[in-house]
């Protein structure tokens, strides 16, 4: 039988914008051809009257959003109108395996979905910048940069922030990559692109940047993120990446390659990377709503200053 | 002030997962890019195979699959009604294929995937062959309501110039970094179009859990949706069907 979520009554509000679902789920083949859509809708406080505020496909990509066969992050991103919540009414969220974007379902396979599992992490290190690194290109010195992270198992990778800067006017384009580790170096194989980004969409100045992906780790291992340049070698015009010196974070390490060849740094490049695991099934609403008291896992003790777990 | 929309080799953040009529009726995949405020980062091309004869459209495609655009989704309600202005880049193999191009925007219904024809243009204007040229033309749409999380679904297309196309090849050059060269393929509107923002919503998240939910609306099992996750990974396992499927409820 078919499952379907519903939050606790809640109180009056607004309800507009864009949620992000997240889903952790596979598909039993890669024949199966199977994508997923995600769905929110407003029901009564018993549940009926349901009226759908919005539905998405997950992200596409080359696959045209076809599922993995090992437990990935999906992201559905939902959006719907303004509409106003009436206090005691509840959202009901419902995931359904679709066609990929290019060719249709396979019947005779299954589709898993895993939920209920712990939330997601995050490692930051966003420590006092101390200093930039360079990449100027492949030819010299300071070709590459790149900061190696642990993780203690299986996970997908869904963001990573760094803090970037320009120097000059770079033409050509920064790529973010996600490497394995080889000897406590990038091992040059790319587990996954996190984004190519066009170098002069940086400014002069030292700016955190988010970037939304979905590359999944297979082990508990080190991995690097390798920032690299498209263009040719252009030590004027640089792309720069905020370190901390000395190193300080305890589970990797930066490093610089020079003609073709990478050597540690004792600093760390400032960054923050988030994960999921399976069961990390979950879904970010564009606003913030209030359960309606005693409705939910929590009750509220004193009215207007605060709530416990009941 | 106007909204411009550029053609993107960016994957698309959703897809439609339907096979849906092409404008000459045969029904499609779609392999969808991202229709963005930005341009691209490295200009690419797609084709598009005229015919021998005349045709209501031919969308530009990869493979079998034919390529749409879709925009992120609305972040206010807007009415589309004012002069939508194509800047496509093309050019046809040789100058016997009688070919023009053009283009058709769609509605993407947030809440139903409803699609909605707001403009097709019907330019006659013969493209020129290597190199690509720019085409710069308006249409009028179809006034349409569009509301918060819509999107808008953009398809280039070959048209014939009024006489007979023959078999040839089209290109569409799109994706490219730079004004005015080729690459530089965007749809202008009107109206100050806005959309919902890249980064993740900052509201209250709520995790899908295994516990049981006391009502029971219908037939599937009810399960709480709870502002704390869970501490152990459940799975929920349904069986395919063959599609195309309108969806199979997990």
């Amino acid at each position: 039988m078919a499952i379907e979520w519903y939050t606790p009554p809640l109180e009056a509000v607004t309800f507009g914008g864009k949620a992000k679902f997240n889903i952790r789920a596979l598909e039993s083949s890669a024949a199966a051809n199977a994508s997923l859509r995600a769905e929110i809708a407003i029901t009564a406080g018993d549940g009926t009257g349901a009226v759908v505020w919005g539905t998405a496909c997950v992200e596409s990509d080359a696959t045209g959003g076809e599922l993995a066969t090992a437990d990935t992050a999906e992201v559905a991103w939902v959006a719907g109108d303004d509409v106003a919540i009436a206090a005691g009414q509840r959202l009901r969220f419902r995931i359904y395996i679709d066609d990929t974007a290019i060719g249709p379902l396979v019947a005779g396979n299954t589709v898993t979905v895993s939920y209920s599992g712990p939330a997601a992490t995050t490692i930051t290190y966003l420590d006092t910048q101390t200093g930039t690194g360079r990449i100027n290109g492949v030819g010299g010195t300071e070709e590459q940069l790149a900061q190696s992270f642990l993780v203690p198992g299986p996970m997908t990778l869904t963001e990573v922030r760094l803090t970037l800067s320009k120097g000059g006017t770079p033409s050509d384009n920064v790529v973010l990559e996600i490497q394995s580790d080889s000897g406590g170096s990038p091992s040059g194989t790319v587990i996954g692109t996190i984004a190519t980004v066009a170098a002069s969409s940086y400014t002069g100045a030292d700016t955190l940047y988010a970037y939304p992906c979905g590359i999944a780790l297979p082990a508990a291992a080190s991995y690097w993120i390798v920032a690299r340049r498209s263009g040719a070698r252009d030590t004027a015009n640089y792309v720069g990446w905020a370190a901390h010196s000395p190193s300080a974070y305890p589970d990797g390490t930066a490093a610089t390659r020079g003609s073709g060849t990478w050597a540690a740094i004792a600093a760390d490049l400032l960054f923050a990377a988030s994960f999921t695991v399976p069961g990390d099934t979950n879904v970010i609403l564009p606003v913030l709503v209030v359960e309606q008291a005693g409705s939910g896992p929590f009750t509220y003790t004193k009215a207007g200053y605060g709530r416990e777990s009941a | 002030m106007a909204k411009t929309l550029y053609f993107t080799s960016a994957a698309a953040t959703t897809h439609r997962g339907d096979n849906t009529a092409k404008l000459a009726g045969a029904t499609s995949w779609w392999q969808p890019f991202a229709m963005s405020e930005s341009r691209g980062v490295s200009a690419t091309t797609a084709t598009a195979a005229s015919i021998a004869g005349t045709t209501v459209g031919i969308e530009f495609v990869s493979g079998a699959v034919a390529l749409e655009w879709l925009s992120e989704p609305l972040s206010a309600d807007f009415t589309i009604s004012g002069t939508i202005t194509g800047n496509l880049w093309g050019l046809e193999s040789t100058m016997n294929d009688n070919t023009a191009i053009n283009f058709v925007v769609d509605k993407v219904d947030g809440a139903t995937g409803a699609v909605t024809q707001i403009a097709k243009s019907a330019r006659v204007t013969e493209l020129g062959t290597t190199p690509a040229t720019v085409n710069n033309f308006p249409v009028t749409p179809t006034s349409t309501a569009c509301k918060r999380g819509d999107r808008l679904r953009i398809r280039p297309f070959i048209d014939d110039i009024g006489t007979a196309m023959i078999v040839g090849t089209t290109t569409f050059s799109y994706n490219g970094p730079t004004a005015a060269v080729a690459g530089d393929s965007y749809v202008q509107f009107t109206e100050n179009l806005t959309f919902e923002p890249a980064a993740a919503p900052t509201g209250s998240t709520y995790y899908l859990t295994d516990t049981a939910e006391t009502i029971n609306p219908g037939s599937a099992t009810e399960k709480k949706a709870l502002t704390t996750s869970g501490s152990s990974s459940v799975n929920a396992v349904a069986s395919t069907a063959a599609g195309p499927t309108a969806g199979v409820q997990v």
